[in-house]
């Protein structure tokens, strides 16, 4: 598997692991029950330190991606992954409503947030 | 504390060859002339490595990396007062076999003279390390070996002292008891002399 | 889960330099950078650590166990590589195995082989003929057959080339993959802490000014830079020192993101641990 990570982009190194693994997982890359590389084989490999590895795969676990088994390593977690990607959707939905909310009250346009998202998806 | 000594030992590789060429050429040129001279030359320069394993690891700043290791200050002390006793015996047993193959080839009878020399010697070396020891964990190696050679009137001075005033000779009743009290006071001097040195090295700061 | 090494309120004087009530500890499985500049405290922390020099107060505890008390076992169980130090010239790889199997009780020869052949290191050279890249490598082998758990380095890959450093580091990475093991290492070359470190500990004029997560310093900490005018509308709280120049200011900022969020316009670059020292030392608060 590959996990490419960037010194210069804007997100912290172990949000963009996170976000790879988590996209391998929904994409169907990874499946229920794959052994992820540990967390400190991953440091090394990476040259990163250990704490931030461990960030990301508590951030996976905490949002159910993910399961870690001391003394075995981390699994990818036997969830249904369409059920995943319906909790992500709604996360989503969440957040931009909250968005919609500030917009509507402060006269922005619904094409001005749309335009904001295009940007927003092309990375920073 | 063996590893010590070992590593002492394993320095002085190079300087024992040296000195073996020089020991043999000193035999060559002085047993024929029936002089005892070798005797003293050959335990003295042997005690007097301990100095040169010092300054090998005044040079290579080699206390300070082996104070990380499990070796307490005691045993570093310990472990140059007993490369001195190893040296210094090493030197009397070489004197000895010199003075055996000398008295072979000359054809003479082995005389109880040389054991007496050897064994004097052997203690001056001893009482003249006892000096240098704490002298060189004080001043360091080099400085020291500046201070080796007003060091060298001490033993020569001892000797000279001896023959000078009229100190009774052992009478032959009793010369086991001369010879334990020289015994006694050398061995003593020793210990004083560890002390010392340890109380200084425990002090120190690397 | 005990920490490899513990310092509470060391303080020792030297004449006029003095450390402060230095404090940190090394957590089990981690490793922590130390840095700072020449004379600032780095190697006198460590030696007293190590016992090589006496403190006048504070406890030291690794692996929980008081430096002094139990000195000989801790030190059974350290590998430690001091800058400076070497062999002795006269002496080649097999004597340094003899010697340390009398002193370490765990000494593995197998294992130190390996290493000799991983380095390349000579059999039968003498190490008056040992390139400083070899002294050092040597060094760290050494440090590393005895089976310690935990590693003190001090500028352990000063004087080498990248080739050669990248190479231990990998040695030292190495020997983190097992969690009951931990690093402490002080360097100057703080491009190879900015990789490999998962603490920073910086210490100046003998105190310690920062002890972070490397990740959270370097994902915070940024770089902005600006003229005058945008300088002087920062609060005081929004920045912890500044240069400035001829033609500008640069102003190390604790929340980058923070900042770039309040003023878009800004450039705020990333900072590395050098340009972050660098700012401590040399800039103004």
């Amino acid at each position: 598997m590959n996990i490419i990570i960037s010194n210069s982009s804007g997100k912290p190194i172990y949000e963009q692991i996170a976000m790879q693994i988590k996209n391998m997982i929904i994409r169907e890359e990874l499946f229920p029950g794959d052994l992820l590389p540990s967390m400190r084989f991953l440091a090394k490999e990476l040259r990163i330190s250990v704490i931030t590895t461990k960030r990301a795969y508590s951030e996976l676990e905490r949002d159910g991606f993910i399961e870690t088994v001391t003394g075995k390593g981390s699994f990818v977690a036997n969830k249904n992954m369409a059920f995943i990607r319906e909790e992500q959707l709604r996360l989503a939905e969440e957040y931009l409503q909250k968005a919609v909310d500030i917009g509507k009250s402060s006269d922005i346009t619904c094409e001005e947030l749309t335009e904001i998202i295009g940007v927003l998806y092309k990375g920073e | 504390m063996k590893g010590l000594i070992l590593k002492d030992l394993l320095n002085l590789k190079g300087t024992f060859k040296t000195l073996g060429v020089m020991m043999l050429l000193f035999t060559v040129i002085f047993i024929p002339a029936g002089n005892d001279f070798i005797f003293g030359i050959i335990i003295i320069m042997l005690a007097m490595m301990v100095i040169t394993t010092m300054s090998y690891d005044d040079l290579a700043k080699w206390d300070t990396y082996a104070l990380t290791m499990p070796v307490t200050r005691k045993e570093m002390v310990l472990s140059k007062y007993l490369d001195l006793g190893i040296l210094t015996i090493s030197g009397a047993i070489l004197s000895l076999i010199v003075g055996i193959i000398g008295t072979i080839i000359m054809g003479r009878s082995f005389p109880m003279e040389i054991l007496a020399i050897i064994g004097v010697i052997f203690l001056i070396a001893l009482v003249f390390g006892s000096f240098m020891l704490p002298l060189i964990y004080k001043f360091g190696a080099e400085k020291a070996r500046l201070m080796l050679f007003l060091g060298i009137l001490i033993p020569m001075g001892i000797i000279f002292l001896l023959e000078k005033t009229n100190i009774p000779m052992p009478s032959t009743d009793n010369p086991w008891i001369y010879l334990f009290l020289i015994m006694a006071f050398t061995m003593g001097g020793l210990i004083l002399s560890f002390v010392i040195s340890l109380r200084i090295y425990e002090k120190k700061e690397f | 889960m005990t920490n490899a090494l513990e310092i509470r309120n060391l303080n020792k004087s030297y004449g006029d330099f003095q450390l402060k009530d230095v404090s940190f500890t090394v957590p089990k499985g981690s490793i922590v950078g130390f840095i700072g500049e020449n004379g600032a405290g780095k190697t006198t922390t460590l030696k007293a650590i190590l016992n090589l020099v006496n403190r006048d107060s504070g406890t030291i505890e690794m692996m929980g166990m008081d430096t002094i008390k139990e000195e000989k076992k801790i030190k059974e169980n350290i590998g430690v590589v001091l800058d400076g130090c070497n062999f002795h010239d006269n002496l080649n790889t097999g004597d340094i195995s003899k010697m340390m199997g009398f002193i370490y009780e765990n000494w593995n020869p197998v294992i130190y082989n390996k290493y000799l052949e991983k380095f390349k290191l000579p059999e039968n050279k003498k190490f008056k003929e040992f390139s400083r890249g070899m002294k050092m490598k040597l060094q760290i082998g050494v440090a590393l057959s005895h089976e310690p758990t935990f590693l003190i380095l001090d500028e352990a890959t000063s004087g080498l080339d990248p080739i050669v450093r990248e190479e231990i580091l990998d040695v030292f990475m190495d020997f983190i993959q097992d969690e009951e093991h931990s690093i402490l290492i002080s360097s100057h070359i703080t491009s190879d802490l900015d990789k490999i470190a998962d603490y920073i500990v910086f210490i100046h004029q003998g105190e310690i000014l920062l002890n972070e997560e490397k990740e959270t310093l370097l994902d915070g900490m940024g770089v902005l830079k600006c003229g005058i005018e945008e300088f002087n509308k920062l609060d005081k709280d929004e920045y912890i020192r500044y240069r400035k120049n001829q033609f500008g200011y640069e102003i190390l900022v604790k929340d980058k993101r923070g900042i770039k969020k309040k003023y878009p316009e800004a450039i705020v670059d990333g900072a590395s641990i050098e340009e972050i020292m660098l700012f401590y030392i040399k800039g103004e608060k």
